[in-house]
């Protein structure tokens, strides 16, 4: 019997160094170690910039809560719109005889309810405030001074300024007086000036004797407006109240609180204006989160006229005015248009 | 091999280095003139792209950021080369209401107007709340803990007189070529100021 030796098993053929399989090898693993650091490199920038969006995140400024209004508590609707005829309107008021008076920037415009225009008065600067008197004289301040100007638009006198750091940011004219709010200074003032335009007096300054904690004006936020009765409304927008004052300057009574529920004013100088409905309740406008809401005397809020959605992003500050007929009229600076709403139930 | 190896063989190669190509183009940034033949910027131009940037470096400028510009995104703390941003808060005390409801020290709606850390806006605990007298608050800023990402910024601008504000601090900016938080600032806010004006400070205002 023969035994056949047993053959080996044949060895693995490698690529010799000039085969084909061998170069394509190498070649790929020349292109597959750029590829793969490229690969690394652009996750890793990727993972930073998540890294960096969430930060990012983490660092915006969440106001939508303060943004929020419950629907039950909108009292009115708008009933309509009226152009402020101007590029910059800066002011607004309306007069007893329920005429509109409008200024801005080197123009004053009076329109009647509808919007039509009755009188364009041209102006040497920016106006600052605006306000008719009983008799139908027209009182611009354009910030240090006050300009008069008659029914028909004849100037007929211009006052001696305040002073270089005053700001006047309203004007309530009387039958014996003028009231200024003066608030160019981090205390304001309001100066009361007879019809010629002679500085009487001050009231609501700083006066711990009378108790009358001062008014503080952070910025050139400080409105004012007449009661039937004669005493005057002050707002106090450093310390978040509305104060109302006798015609002799002792403090009556006041409301408000700075906070960040929808009866609370928040931010740093509201409200920023207001002005005084037919039936003694008071409209108040704020700035930063813009809303407009309806206050009894006494401080209990009423209803919202309009929130933060009906002014979009407008958060420079709103003017307000009120007609007889009860209508909230609010100047949105930013689009020149007046805005008109309307008591739901009425 | 034969020719259709050959070509397979080649088809995949190329395959492989396009899509290396592609991956490279995505990672690195665009090449510039440096090497020999001058781009089409610096034909166009007439100058070569280190030229101008040597240019650059030798002028006595300095980057900056215009507070009138700013929309307080936050990115100035991201984007910056250094770890912690050159971007710091500043405070303009003349502009500043010193109210004790401040928007750019509380949260959006705190529990209560006190210094208790769940009440503050600034995620390190940066602004300083100080009485004065009533109803008088002071704050100020401790640069060594602010990121500058513009949080009070945005609290204070929107709601107060915006007396806060961002500022590249000249002290810790390394002086980039090309800013990294210029390049990423979706307002164009950050620009050069001639070293004699390092800083666009806020000055005085009453128009709130």
């Amino acid at each position: 019997m023969t035994v056949q030796p047993e053959t080996p098993n044949p060895r693995p053929t490698l690529p010799t160094p000039h085969s084909p399989m061998r170069k394509i090898g190498i070649g790929v693993v020349l292109v597959a170690i750029p590829v793969a650091a490229g690969v690394g490199v652009f996750q890793l920038q990727q993972r930073e910039q998540k890294s960096n969006d969430d930060l990012e995140r983490g660092f915006r400024y969440d106001d939508s809560a303060l943004r929020k209004v419950d629907p039950a508590l909108i009292g009115y609707t708008e009933v309509g719109q009226i152009q402020a005829g101007m590029q910059k309107p800066t002011c607004m008021s309306v007069g007893a005889d329920g005429k509109l008076y409008v200024a801005g920037e080197q123009l004053a415009r009076v329109m009647d309810a509808k919007g039509r225009e009755l009188l364009a008065i041209p102006l040497t600067g920016v106006a600052t405030a605006i306000a008719a008197s009983p008799t139908g004289d027209i009182y611009i301040a354009v910030k240090t001074y006050v300009e008069v100007y008659s029914a028909e638009g004849k100037r007929k006198a211009a006052w001696t300024s305040l002073g270089r750091d005053s700001h006047i940011t309203a004007i309530a004219a009387g039958d014996d007086a003028v009231y200024l709010a003066d608030a160019g200074r981090r205390a304001g003032r309001v100066v009361v000036c007879g019809l010629d335009g002679a500085v009487k007096s001050e009231i609501a300054g700083q006066n711990a004797a009378a108790g009358i904690p001062g008014i503080i004006t952070p910025s050139a936020h400080m409105k004012l407006a007449l009661t039937p009765e004669g005493s005057l409304w002050v707002a106090n927008p450093g310390r978040h109240q509305l104060e109302l004052y006798s015609p002799a300057g002792e403090l009556l009574k006041y409301f408000g609180q700075g906070g960040t529920t929808i009866e609370q004013f928040l931010g740093c100088c509201n409200p920023s204006d207001f002005a005084l409905l037919a039936d003694g309740r008071i409209v108040t406008a704020e700035k930063g989160v813009p809303r407009v809401k309806v206050y009894q005397p006494d401080g209990h809020m009423v209803s919202v006229v309009a929130g933060p959605d009906s002014f979009g992003g407008n958060r420079s500050g709103l003017e307000l005015a009120a007609d007889s007929s009860g209508r909230v009229l609010v100047l949105e600076p930013g689009t020149s248009t007046i805005r008109l709403f309307a008591e739901k139930h009425s | 091999m034969n020719r259709r190896e050959f070509l397979k063989s080649s088809a995949c190669l190329a395959g492989i280095a396009a899509i290396s190509g592609g991956v490279s183009r995505l990672v690195m940034r665009k090449p510039t003139c440096a090497g020999n033949s001058p781009c089409d910027q610096c034909k166009q131009l007439g100058t070569c792209a280190d030229d101008r940037a040597a240019a650059v470096r030798a002028l006595p400028t300095l980057w900056q950021i215009d507070p009138d510009k700013c929309i307080q995104c936050g990115k100035c703390a991201t984007t910056c080369v250094l770890k912690e941003s050159a971007a710091k808060c500043f405070h303009a005390f003349a502009v500043c209401g010193y109210c004790d409801l401040c928007t750019g020290f509380f949260e959006a709606q705190p529990n209560a107007l006190n210094t208790a850390a769940e009440n503050q806006l600034c995620p390190t605990g940066a602004i300083r709340r100080k009485f004065v007298e009533d109803p008088y608050f002071q704050y100020t800023i401790d640069r060594d803990l602010c990121i500058g990402c513009s949080k009070c910024v945005k609290g204070c601008t929107q709601f107060g007189n915006g007396s806060l504000y961002l500022q590249i601090d000249q002290d810790r900016c390394t002086k980039c070529n090309q800013c990294s938080i210029a390049v990423n600032c979706p307002s164009h806010a950050i620009t050069h100021v001639p070293v004699s004006r390092p800083y666009n400070y806020k000055t005085k205002t009453r128009t709130g």
